[in-house]
């Protein structure tokens, strides 16, 4: 038996960090004391100092500015993937799971198809044949990580839609599409909160993973997956030019799974699935 | 009003096929309560989902139905739509399941208003606390923004039922509405189910295995046992002259403060055969024929049918 509050803690700590964050990478033109672009040959691969809080990179860049600009992008593709990942996984979820059947069937085995490759190998060889761009990156994230969320609203839908009080409101003439919208998914939300939740960071290690590989987005704009891939080749006479980067990334994951996992607990709700 | 005839529910599996109900015809006037008894899976509720279109998918329904001068087709769900909730309303046995626990009841009863009505959400909060005042759930003003949760089981009950007769249905199929209910909060929902069908010249379908709700409330008695229409009578008739030996042990297998418990009535395992009389494995009196022939609807003076070999 879990105490009252379980995961009050954890969800508080997980979601100030998260708009620490937010706040950090929106803020990023005010805070960042450079131009994330500007190079500085005289001045490459400074420690920390006064003037630049996370030191520069081998081009002189300013290491803080490129992180706060980097963090745009890994939370932008972070919660738009996630969005995308949900709004695909619950269409699917829940027509599979209401209308039962072939549908189902049909639904829920294109679902295993996408879910058996490993997500990391689908999304690499995706972005490899196109051009990288952010918006590929977020639809092509997005586009993989769904088939937890269809699995989990049609768990939830199937046993929501035997309920008595689903029957009642078709009895009171709601047609299938409001049932759906107004009856089911409220009820099926709490699960696919938590489940959202975790997806952001795994498609922010996505990202981060896909770009330190060199084909995600591509250099000089600052993500933190290209700035370790800059970085790697300093690693044993600059060590702020991977620490840093790699601290956000760490920071980020750490703080949605503490809301995901506070969340959970909060709910009540067992151990939910992840994707991938 | 409304006119069943040889009304059939069939699921079928790979290799078996159970008939939930067979061969079931009965009408209901306007003003009329109409009560449906029988023990558990007579297949008093199947009917009553078969008369609003919300049998399971798997079961296949034959027979006609006419409604309000319509002739309905079990297979066109569309024809349905319209009418639940609007023409035809119903009231579930358990309240506490029924009602959306993310919803306040206001908004629960509100529905059927906007859906059929179209009121706007304004205008059907308006009519939801008229109802609810009507309906005796006060304090109406402050009961529309709770929740199932924070009502009482009979309250829950009255929100059932207020959404039920929201947009003033022709026919009102109660399912077992006070089952889960105690005898005082019973006595105030029959109050209000009659008053509405008084007020209303309503039909309403009273579907019940507790004998003495339909005892105080029903006018016409439908007995069933095994999917089959075993016995049908006014009230009177059924309750102080039953014919039909089911109905005879129905009637007492009812407790009763002055004399011990018995059973004489065991409760239905398993399925019945097919060919004869559902009732002929637990009949005291069945002969050979009764396991051979399904008996025959017999019709009565005054009404009455039965359906036995040995009357």
């Amino acid at each position: 038996m879990e105490a009252k509050n379980a995961g009050n803690t954890e969800f508080l700590i997980g979601i100030s960090l998260i708009i620490i964050l937010s706040a950090l990478a929106l803020l990023a033109p005010l805070l960042a004391a450079h131009d994330p672009y500007e190079t500085d040959a005289q001045n490459w691969l400074q420690p920390p100092c006064k003037e630049h809080p996370f030191g520069t990179d081998r081009l002189g860049r300013d290491i803080f500015s490129r992180v706060l600009y980097g963090a745009r992008v890994s939370l932008a593709v972070g919660t738009l993937s996630m969005l995308m990942s949900v709004a695909i996984g619950f269409l699917l979820g829940m027509a599979a799971g209401y209308f039962g059947g072939v549908l189902d069937g049909l639904i829920m085995r294109f679902t295993d198809i996408v879910l058996v490759f490993p997500s990391m190998l689908l999304v690499l060889t995706l972005v490899a044949i196109f051009e990288p761009a952010l918006w590929l990156v977020i639809f092509v994230i997005g586009g993989t990580g769904w088939p937890g969320v269809a699995r989990l609203v049609r768990g939830e839908v199937l046993q929501l839609r035997t309920k008595e009080f689903i029957q009642s409101a078709r009895m009171l003439g709601a047609n299938h599409f409001r049932i759906m919208l107004y009856h089911l998914l409220p009820n099926a939300l709490g699960p696919v909160l938590v489940a959202a939740t975790l997806s952001v960071p795994a498609a922010v290690m996505t990202e981060a993973g896909v770009s330190y590989f060199g084909l995600g987005i591509q250099p000089p704009i600052p993500t933190w997956g290209n700035m370790l891939r800059g970085a790697q080749l300093y690693l044993r006479h600059a060590w702020w030019y991977a620490f840093f980067p790699g601290l956000f990334i760490f920071l980020t994951v750490f703080a949605f799974h503490l809301t995901g996992e506070g969340l959970r607990k909060q709910l009540g709700l067992t151990r939910v699935r992840r994707r991938g | 009003m409304l006119a069943v005839k040889d009304l059939e529910i069939t699921f079928s599996e790979k290799n078996s096929i159970f008939k939930a109900v067979r061969k079931v015809s009965f009408s209901v006037q306007a003003g009329e309560i109409l009560g449906i008894v029988g023990e558990s899976g007579s297949g008093k509720s199947m009917t009553a989902l078969a008369l609003t279109g919300l049998l399971p998918p798997e079961a296949k329904v034959c027979g006609s139905m006419s409604f309000a001068g319509k002739t309905m087709h079990f297979e066109d769900n569309s024809q349905w739509q319209g009418l639940r909730g609007s023409k035809i309303g119903i009231v579930f046995q358990d309240p506490a399941a029924c009602l959306n626990p993310l919803k306040t009841v206001g908004k629960q009863v509100a529905e059927p208003l906007i859906l059929h009505k179209g009121l706007t959400p304004k205008e059907a909060e308006v009519e939801t606390i008229r109802l609810f005042s009507a309906l005796g759930i006060e304090p109406a003003v402050q009961r529309i923004h709770h929740y199932p949760h924070q009502l009482s089981g009979g309250q829950q009950q009255r929100v059932m039922l207020a959404a039920a007769i929201a947009c003033k249905p022709m026919l009102l199929i109660a399912d077992e509405p006070t089952t889960a209910l105690d005898v005082t909060v019973q006595a105030q929902i029959l109050r209000l189910l009659h008053e509405y069908v008084h007020n209303h010249s309503a039909a309403l379908l009273l579907i019940s295995h507790d004998l003495g709700v339909i005892a105080q409330l029903a006018d016409e008695v439908l007995v069933m046992c095994g999917g089959t229409i075993v016995e049908k009578g006014s009230v009177y008739q059924i309750m102080q002259k039953p014919l039909h030996p089911y109905t005879k042990l129905l009637l007492a297998s009812l407790p009763r403060l002055d004399a011990p418990l018995k059973l004489p009535l065991v409760a239905n395992e398993g399925l019945t055969a097919e060919g004869g009389c559902v009732f002929a494995a637990r009949c005291p009196h069945y002969r050979a024929i009764c396991l051979e022939k399904e008996p025959p609807t017999k019709l009565l003076a005054e009404g009455r049918q039965t359906a036995c070999h040995i009357l």
